[in-house]
């Protein structure tokens, strides 16, 4: 097997077992109808898993997906549907197409569902979002029940049971179909997830604008997320339907979506073994105890309330834990790989763009305007070719918003933003960042839960050229990508001495580390432009000494660099040049000695001497 | 005239609406939480009215003061073992998790523990509709005219009632003022000497306490049963972002068009299809204007 | 030698993972007004709101007239009489000038105190006289200088002994900076309030201040008489940092 990834998931270890399982469980399983309850729990995997997608891994709460689930199933059903099992149906027309067709449509017309759901998320998250899922599915829902012509209403609609040839595909021989498509939708959806793909997921719901700085496009990825999830949520459906051969409204409720959304909390989630422990708990429990289902909802409230608290990982999170005792995680053997493959490798290769040429930076009276407050006022400003510039000024003075600028986070109310002399205007966020401007965050912008080596293959997002098609495949060229990314990683972090924590999470990070990892992300855009937002506050000064001597090395490969700080050492140590900005205007701007030295900055930063002169420092 | 009795109840019911709406409006503008069990506490109260006024025939003044209590106590439970633990976790979201996970152990505790039935509530005015501008005639009955349940008024005038009241008590007393300070800015408030701890219990005391009167007020138009918050609660959250999140008038406004237009669409369309407008402007409204007709746009910085 | 107003010891206080403070100490005596000056990131404001108890330190004591701080909830410490005007003022904008005086006044007014209320407001009116123009005007109207002073007079009216100042001069304009200043003075001339005053700009704090602290990344660098810091070089590099040869 190529490197794996870093955190085995607990699947990739059982694979023979997978393989092994629909040869021996139902031959164990003699009574139909636990065969019937196991393709219960086949079924509702695929769902759970479809919402793990959005939940888990876009972070936002989704409580309608039962409406997608209906979409998928009554599609199915009306496709399907013939008239001489519905004969007293309100149906108006029956197709009585075969399984395998209808179920094209079905996931198509989910997928086309999941399509629209996307962009109210686009502009609401949290508890908007997740009123706006719950209306979804109650739409859905009444339009299920009211379009009887279509759907028959709440009588449902019976469907002939499958067929291959004249035998019929029940119960165990149910099994059969169903499983290999479980065994395949958990196979993509661990190729995706283990990938670029799922690390610009997960990268949005830590930080959407540090995604965004890193090339990835936040619509794309968020609307594509809710598309993937929602065609596989019909997918569901379809073999749903099928599975007691009758569907009716009344299953597809909003309680339906409140109890699959605790079987993935409960299970875990971001684990596809945990949406089937988490599903097969909520299809065996009512089993196990009689009268279960009169308090099936208490228990599971109370049930979703102590994994919020106590278990936040689920139950995947607690057998993981509990593995780890036995068998701690062992980086070593990976590490050593990566150790080899990255030596040599120089991560400022080629970042020289020579001297010839426009600037790396031009900002022509630029304008940013917030209502009534000026935040940046007629700014005019250069950087040269391979020259470290020096941003400085008193609170509040406009440099964050130079920098949110200079990104595309603000579009400026006037003026010109040129690089290497493209105009910046029409570019947005991403766009840029492909363009090669990077940047660090005043305020740590981690994607807390990646490990460190994640964090920084975020980074190289744009260099991934693989379509979805490869990475769901895993086909050689995604696998070549990914493991070039890794090892360009692992080369990063030992650019910046980190690579000691490469296996940690983000969030375990000390701070000083944290900036280091900050630049090392950067740095993978292999940007023509380094933008350092206060990289050295709150650091010690063995820390400030480390970041200096990054930027000498980065300085001297020939990169263009705009830099924001406050310890003032450090800024007129580095810089070629220094722009010093007061209540959004420049006041002054030169070499470090001239502008340390000039009684306009004294006054903007230390007020009027009471006797008008400077000290000389 | 028939336009004008379906007019009537889509305003009662709209109240309603609006009463939860308000909870939601109280809560979120003091704790920024949208509480999504509250459409269980509308039940929950209810259920106590039903089973006080109607199985054990206590006086229906008495029935409410006890339905209040519950509330209250309830909001301040709902705020500990939901919302604070919630709070304190990693996860941004987790307290939309923990009021949907309060809010199933309400109803299905009502239904293990009450009943899994339907129940009518009789109204403590009478049952038999008032008929206003009607034809006096020689026995002393009135016939034709304006058929009004005496229960809708009286929804009418204590929701309009609790929303005033509320709204002005935060304008007018210094606690009131106090509760807009922590409202805007947790910490200034703390600066000012204001427990803003105690603030945010009140609110979520008094929110529950709210919806609880109005199951009360609800359960003789419709019917009691264990499930009779869960829908309500969707559409109030409707009703609370028509109107914005942070306006107490504003769920008023949201409550009447989401009633009204219920009421109107249920006659002239189809039953069915009742809920569909209301579920539309939501749609729309949280693509174009998020914070609502009355809120206020909320600047995120960076 | 009498207990002072206000006496920090030792305090290291965590910002995150950001060690903000790294052992501070500092006394402020009673009817002094002490400046703690340094550049941006250096903690002042961190300090600030440890003193006020919207931050908890990891280490350290905050005595306030020899009892601690620390651990007390900050509505409380307010009770005590430290009333803090925050960095960026944050005035309640939704609400009118006269809400946010009347908030000012709200542990006086809960103790039944109206009468003094009422004058007090009176002296803020006459004192600041565009507040009584705008009285009914939302706070979020004003311009910076004018909530500032709304601000101020919001923390006067609880009478306090000890006055928090952060940062007043932030993001006013130079000739604002001196009103805000000029009434700074006529507070400390008043002499009924200890002042703690943490400012970016330097000079102005040294010119109304008795004595000053610099402080530089979670340190105190250098202290002493407000006059003699004036001629000090080290103040001006603790800001621009050390002379630069190119």
């Amino acid at each position: 097997m190529s490197a794996a990834p870093a955190s085995r998931s607990v699947l990739s270890r059982l694979w023979p077992v997978l393989l092994l399982l629909p040869l021996v469980l139902p031959r164990a399983i003699d009574n139909g109808y636990y065969v019937g309850l196991l393709n219960r729990i086949l079924v509702y995997a695929i769902l759970v898993a479809s919402l793990d997608l959005v939940v888990g891994y876009i972070g936002d709460v989704s409580i309608g997906h039962a409406g997608l689930f209906a979409i998928g199933a009554y599609t199915v059903a009306v496709l399907t549907a013939s008239p001489n099992l519905n004969t007293e149906s309100s149906i108006a027309h029956f197709y009585q197409l075969p399984f395998g067709v209808a179920l094209v449509p079905a996931v198509l017309l989910t997928a086309f569902a999941g399509f629209l759901l996307g962009f109210p998320a686009l502009r609401s998250s949290g508890p908007y979002l997740a009123v706006i899922t719950i209306v979804y599915g109650l739409i859905i829902y009444t339009f299920i029940n009211e379009q009887e012509a279509i759907t028959n209403g709440t009588k449902g609609i019976t469907l002939e049971s499958l067929k291959l040839g004249t035998m019929s595909l029940r119960g165990i021989r149910y099994f059969y179909v169903v499983y290999p498509v479980l065994v395949a939708v958990m196979f993509l959806v661990h190729n995706v997830t283990h990938s670029f793909w799922g690390r610009a997921f997960e990268a949005i719901k830590y930080s959407a604008v540090a995604a965004e700085c890193c090339g990835i496009s936040r619509a794309y990825f968020k609307v594509a997320a809710f598309v993937l999830s929602a065609a596989l949520a019909g997918l569901a459906g379809g073999f749903f339907a099928q599975l007691d051969s009758y569907v009716a409204p009344n299953t597809f409720a909003y309680n339906f979506s409140v109890e699959f959304l605790i079987a993935l909390i409960f299970g875990g989630v971001r684990s596809v073994a945990g949406n089937i422990i988490g599903v097969a708990l909520i299809v065996t429990l009512p089993d196990l105890f009689s009268r279960f289902n009169d308090y099936r909802l208490m228990v599971y409230g109370t049930l979703l309330l102590l994994v919020l608290y106590f278990m936040p990982e689920g139950v995947v999170g607690i057998i993981r834990k509990v593995w780890r005792r036995f068998r701690p995680l062992d980086h070593s053997a990976e590490r050593a790989q990566l150790e080899r493959q990255s030596e040599g490798i120089n991560v400022l290769a080629g970042l020289n763009e020579g001297a010839g040429g426009p600037e790396a930076l031009q900002l022509k009276g630029v304008e940013m305007r917030f209502g009534g407050l000026v935040a940046v006022r007629d700014l005019t400003m250069d950087i040269r070719r391979g020259a470290v510039r020096g941003l400085i000024g008193p609170n509040g003075s406009g440099k964050s918003t130079t920098v949110n600028v200079l990104t595309g986070l603000y579009t400026p109310t006037a003026g010109k933003l040129l690089s290497f002399g493209e105009d910046l205007g029409p570019l947005r966020t991403f766009q840029r960042a492909r363009r090669g401007i990077a940047r660090t965050f005043q305020n740590l912008q981690l994607f807390a839960d990646l490990s460190v080596l994640e964090n920084v293959m975020v980074g190289l997002h744009p260099s991934f050229k693989s379509s979805l098609l490869e990475v769901a495949l895993r086909l050689p060229r995604a696998r070549a990508e990914e493991r070039a990314a890794r090892v360009r990683a692992y080369a990063l972090l030992k650019f910046v001495g980190l690579e000691q924590a490469a296996f940690e999470r983000a969030r375990n990070l000390a701070y000083g580390q944290a900036r280091l990892l900050e630049i090392a992300r950067a740095l993978a855009l292999s940007p023509r432009l380094l933008l350092l937002d206060e990289p050295a506050a709150g650091l010690t000064a063995g820390e400030i000494g480390a970041i200096n001597s990054l930027i000498q090395r980065m300085k001297a490969a020939g990169l263009s660099i705009l830099l924001i700080e406050h310890h003032m050492d450090m800024v007129m140590a580095i810089s070629d040049e220094v722009t010093v900005l007061d209540f959004g205007k420049k006041i002054a701007e030169g070499r470090p000695a001239v502008v340390q030295s000039d009684p306009v900055v004294v006054e903007a930063y230390l007020g009027k001497h009471p006797t008008s002169a400077a000290v000389p420092a | 005239m028939q336009t004008l009795q379906l007019l009537i109840s889509g305003i009662a019911q709209g109240m309603i609406y609006a009463l939860v709406a308000f909870g939601y409006n109280i809560t979120f503008s003091t704790s920024k939480t949208l509480n999504f069990s509250l459409g269980n506490f509308l039940m929950l109260g209810g259920v106590v009215g039903f089973v006080l006024y109607m199985t054990r025939g206590y006086p229906f003044a008495a029935a409410l003061a006890a339905v209040i209590v519950v509330g209250a106590i309830g909001g301040a439970i709902l705020l500990k073992v939901g919302i604070e633990p919630s709070l304190r976790q990693r996860n941004a979201y987790g307290w939309i998790l923990a009021t949907l996970a309060v809010g199933i152990i309400l109803r299905n505790g009502a239904e293990v523990f009450w009943s899994t039935d339907d129940f009518k509530f009789r109204s403590p005015l009478g049952d038999s509709p008032l008929r206003l501008f009607g034809h006096h005639e020689a026995d002393g009955s009135v016939s034709g005219g304006l058929g009004v349940y005496p229960q809708e008024l009286l929804i009418i005038a204590v929701s309009l009632a609790i929303v005033g009241v509320v709204e002005t008590f935060k304008k007018v007393t210094v606690f009131g003022k106090a509760v807009q300070a922590v409202s805007e800015d947790k910490d200034t408030a703390s600066l000012m000497g204001i427990d803003q701890k105690f603030v945010i219990l009140f609110s979520f005391m008094l929110s529950t306490a709210i919806a609880c009167v109005a199951g009360v007020l609800v359960a003789p138009i419709t019917l009691v049963s264990a499930t009779m918050g869960t829908v309500l609660g969707v559409k109030a959250y409707s009703a609370s972002i028509i109107g914005g999140l942070e306006s107490g008038y504003g769920a008023v406004v949201g409550g009447l068009f989401l009633g009204i237009s219920e009421s109107l669409t249920a006659r002239f369309i189809s039953t069915g299809y009742k809920d569909v407008p209301g579920f539309v402007v939501l749609i729309l409204l949280l693509l174009f204007k998020p914070s609502g007709l009355f809120g206020r746009a909320a600047i995120r910085k960076v | 030698m009498s207990t002072p107003m206000l006496a920090v010891r030792n305090l290291v206080v965590d910002y995150g993972k950001i060690r903000a403070l790294k052992g501070l100490n500092l006394e402020v005596g009673r009817g002094e007004l002490v400046a703690v000056i340094g550049s941006n990131g250096a903690g002042k404001t961190t300090l600030m709101r440890t003193i006020s108890s919207l931050i908890r330190p990891t280490e350290g004591e905050v005595l306030l007239e020899g009892s601690n701080l620390v651990g007390v909830p900050a509505h409380q410490v307010v009770r005590r009489g430290v009333a803090h005007v925050p960095e960026g003022r944050r005035v309640f904008a939704q609400q009118t000038v006269r809400d946010n005086l009347i908030l000012g006044a709200f542990l006086p007014l809960r103790e039944g105190k109206k009468t003094q209320v009422d004058d007090d407001l009176e002296r803020m009116y006459v004192t600041f006289p565009r507040l009584r123009e705008r009285q009914d005007q939302l706070a979020g109207t004003l311009s910076g200088g004018e909530q500032q002073m709304l601000a101020i007079a919001r923390a006067l009216l609880l009478r306090p002994k000890l006055l928090l100042l952060d940062e007043p001069s932030m993001g006013l304009a130079p000739v604002i900076i001196d009103e805000v200043f000029r009434l700074i003075e006529r507070l400390k001339a008043a002499r009924d309030t200890t002042i703690l005053l943490v400012e970016q700009l330097a000079f102005r704090a040294l010119e109304v201040a008795d004595r000053a602290y610099v402080i530089e990344q979670g340190h105190i660098r250098t202290s002493g008489p407000a006059k003699e810091m004036l001629a000090n070089p080290e103040v001006q590099r603790a800001y621009l940092g050390a002379a630069h040869g190119h």
